[in-house]
């Protein structure tokens, strides 16, 4: 097995070994057979891989469209777009293909628009031949000489702010021989917003000419929306399948250090170059501007979670999106939790005996408990359900004025004590994620509910230490006892 | 000032009347700095952008209306959709326009989808001719009032969705008594084309196309102007013969 392996990556060495051989006039050179109109798909798809054996013309209509769409929840954007959608249409031609592109602007449009294509060697990647009015259609064609996976985006003045608005996309310049097999394919591409009104703000935001000149984006999302592939609009994978993911970063201004959470990448080619992929990568850093590919083989059933491993971005922004890999459990790849023990450091019985046991501070009463509640919430709580209660869409629920909390205490004592997974409803939203179980002192999670009960609309009343000991999930401490 | 104050008066008080009643607001003459770098002449370097100066000039203190442009196609029959040559107007011309006459409830709205030849030939059956680029842009820096509210109509604008009825003219004047340059629609001017004329606008083998660079920002009079790179933008897409949507005029007079 092992062997076999290390015989077909010795023979994909080989054959990329044999594309940069295949040198860029050899390309150029290379006859052009036939015609055909591109295949062109918007994110998260990608077009299916070239069989083709021979160079062709490929025909590829762009239509611009500037477009009001959602960017996260309750936040409205008129987003500037190569085919309807962030991030514009994935292009997928071969090495050697002649490319005809038509750049249509649509006559409903206010601005004048052209493509830069990172492909294409030649004035403005294309830009200088393809400047465009609302309402007209430019035309030029390239031989798509170097194979790559290339950004493309508008290049009218002002750029950053074309860019800023959504205009970018990837092509992929496919070598002769093809890529490796991949049994799903998937296009992911970041992009940073900048808007009049702070994140969240709701409504329709205007761009921000100061936050985008200062480089402080509001937004940092993938393809093209805060929870655009989130639950059910997560990207999926079975156990034993190879995963290709084509990521770009459109920018304007941010970099990406794109990583997934819970996967080791076994194959990366680094900004988009065909000829020499990197083995067992964490985090890929993706220029503004640039792209990569990452190959991975899903070996358990897992949430994973893609993020700009710049976390607030993450955790603040909205970039983040998640890929479910479905199918039997390897425990020996990894087991899952199999213990949950009491740790005492060596010595620290000693140090109890010399120090006076401290003791933890009690609420006396409601007063105390909302103000006592808050610094519990903070230290435990606010990093997903987030500072003002208002969670994470799609990710995290909402506490404020949450219609869960209107369960009776028992359950919410339950549920923060025991955890929680699975499909829930909040204020008529979906989630499917995970709680912890929180093990904390009857104290502080009386106090930490009592702080949320009377904090953003909601009902208000009081927990008491004894009605979180009257009804808590019991902690599993067998183990620890033994 | 008591002169200004007077006009100021005097059109919101217009503004409530139909805009061709209206004479057009008298712009006195000035110093203006281009956005970017004109053609330099022969022998001189191009260097920052230098002020130029505007001589007075009048121009009319709101864009052109449908109902304006219906009453000249009474007069000029050639200029109708349909008589008017195709060498002069490309094919979406008035294309919202039915049997002579604009989208029922929108006399107020600036004509959209109009040629420049059609633009310049309205002006000159009144007289009169489309302003100049630099008057344009010296009629919207109005001496240097209100310009943190120009960026941020123009940004609103933009992000405001396409394809809605544009609104009635009508807004509220500037410093000479123009109204509605940003907000209602793009606007011809006479010389459209004679700046950045190259397709290909982050061109860096000539300062002057600079303006239009995406690398080459350096030449313009405020890289952190978007809305300006925009217009120069929209300008230099044109050619005398399109249509847009939202794209109008107003016309211009010498003093």
């Amino acid at each position: 097995m092992a062997n076999k392996l290390l015989l077909a990556l010795m023979a994909s060495t080989m054959m990329t070994t044999v594309a940069l051989a295949a040198s860029r006039d050899e390309n150029r050179a290379e006859p052009v057979v036939g015609e055909e109109k591109a295949i062109l798909t918007d994110a998260p798809n990608v077009p299916p891989a070239i069989t083709r054996k021979n160079a062709t013309k490929v025909v590829v209509h762009l239509e611009v469209k500037e477009v009001e769409g959602r960017l996260a929840d309750g936040v409205q954007y008129t987003f500037w777009t190569f085919g309807g959608k962030v991030p514009g249409k994935f292009i997928r031609v071969r090495e050697g293909d002649l490319v005809e592109m038509h750049l249509d602007n649509h006559p409903d449009n206010k601005m004048p628009h052209n493509i830069d294509l990172h492909a294409v060697n030649g004035q403005g990647g294309g830009a200088g031949a393809s400047l465009t009015a609302p309402g007209h259609s430019s035309v030029f064609s390239f031989k798509a000489t170097n194979p790559g996976l290339y950004v493309y985006h508008c290049a009218t003045a002002p750029v950053a702010m074309h860019v800023a608005n959504g205009m970018y996309g990837l092509i992929l310049v496919e070598p002769k021989e093809g890529l490796p097999h991949a049994d799903k394919e998937y296009y992911v591409m970041q992009g940073d917003f900048y808007t009049k009104g702070a994140n969240g703000e709701q409504g329709l935001q205007p761009f921000s000419m100061e936050k985008a000149i200062a480089e402080k984006p509001d937004y940092v999302v993938f393809n093209g929306s805060v929870g655009s592939m989130v639950g059910d609009k997560a990207i999926t994978g079975n156990v034993g399948e190879n995963v290709r993911i084509y990521f770009g970063d459109g920018g304007p201004n941010l970099t990406s250090s794109f990583h997934v959470i819970g996967q080791i990448f076994d194959k990366v080619w680094a900004e988009g170059n065909m000829s020499t992929p990197v083995s067992n990568v964490q985090t890929t850093m993706v220029p503004a501007g640039g792209a990569a590919i990452a190959d991975f083989k899903l070996t358990v059933p897992a949430t994973l979670i893609l993020v700009d491993h710049s976390l607030t971005r993450a955790f603040n922004k909205g970039a983040l999106a998640m890929m479910k890999s479905v199918g039997p459990e390897d425990k020996l790849v990894y087991s899952g939790k199999t213990d949950d023990l009491v740790y005492q450091p060596e010595g620290a019985g000693v140090r109890v005996a010399d120090a006076p046991a401290a003791v933890a501070p009690v609420a006396k009463n409601k007063a105390e408990r909302i103000k006592m509640g808050e610094s519990v919430y903070a230290n435990n709580c606010a990093a997903c359900h987030q500072p003002t209660g208002v969670g994470v869409p799609d990710a995290f629920p909402p506490l404020a004025k949450s219609d869960y909390l209107k369960n009776d205490k028992a359950k919410i004592i339950k549920t923060v004590t025991g955890g929680l997974s699975g499909k829930l409803t909040v204020n008529g939203k979906a989630f499917d994620g995970v709680m912890p179980a929180w093990d904390l002192p009857d104290e502080d999670i009386a106090n930490v509910l009592t702080y949320v009960y009377n904090n953003w609309g909601n009902a208000g009343g009081e927990v008491t230490p004894a009605d979180v000991k009257a009804h808590r999930v019991a902690v599993d401490r067998k183990a620890a006892a033994e | 000032m008591a002169r200004r104050m007077a006009i100021m008066a005097a059109s919101s008080l217009l503004a409530l009347m139909p805009a061709c009643a209206e004479p057009m607001a008298p712009v006195p003459a000035g110093a203006y700095t281009p956005f970017f770098k004109f053609i330099p002449a022969k022998g001189q370097r191009a260097t920052e952008p230098r002020p130029v100066g505007i001589k007075a000039f009048r121009l009319d203190r709101f864009p052109v209306t449908n109902a304006q442009f219906a009453a000249f196609l009474e007069k000029a029959p050639d200029w109708r959709r349909g008589a008017a040559p195709r060498l002069f107007v490309d094919p979406n011309y008035l294309r919202r326009w039915r049997d002579g006459a604009p989208p029922k409830g929108e006399d107020n709205a600036p004509v959209t989808n109009v040629s420049w030849f059609a633009a310049q030939a309205f002006c000159e059956s009144l007289g009169a001719r489309l302003p100049t680029t630099d008057e344009w842009e010296y009629a919207l820096a109005d001496a240097g009032r209100g310009q943190a509210q120009v960026t941020r109509a123009s940004l609103d604008w933009f992000a405001k969705p396409n394809g809605a009825r544009i609104g009635d003219v009508g807004g509220a004047p500037n410093g000479y008594g123009v109204s509605d340059m940003i907000g209602l629609v793009w606007e011809w001017t006479q010389d459209f084309s004679a700046t950045g004329s190259g397709t290909e606008q982050r061109n860096t083998s000539s300062k002057d196309d600079a303006a239009f660079c995406g690398g080459g920002a350096a030449g313009v009079r405020d890289p952190a102007d978007y809305p300006a790179f925009m217009r120069y933008a929209l300008r230099a897409s044109l050619k005398a013969s399109y249509v847009q949507d939202n794209l109008g005029f107003r016309c211009a007079g010498d003093e």
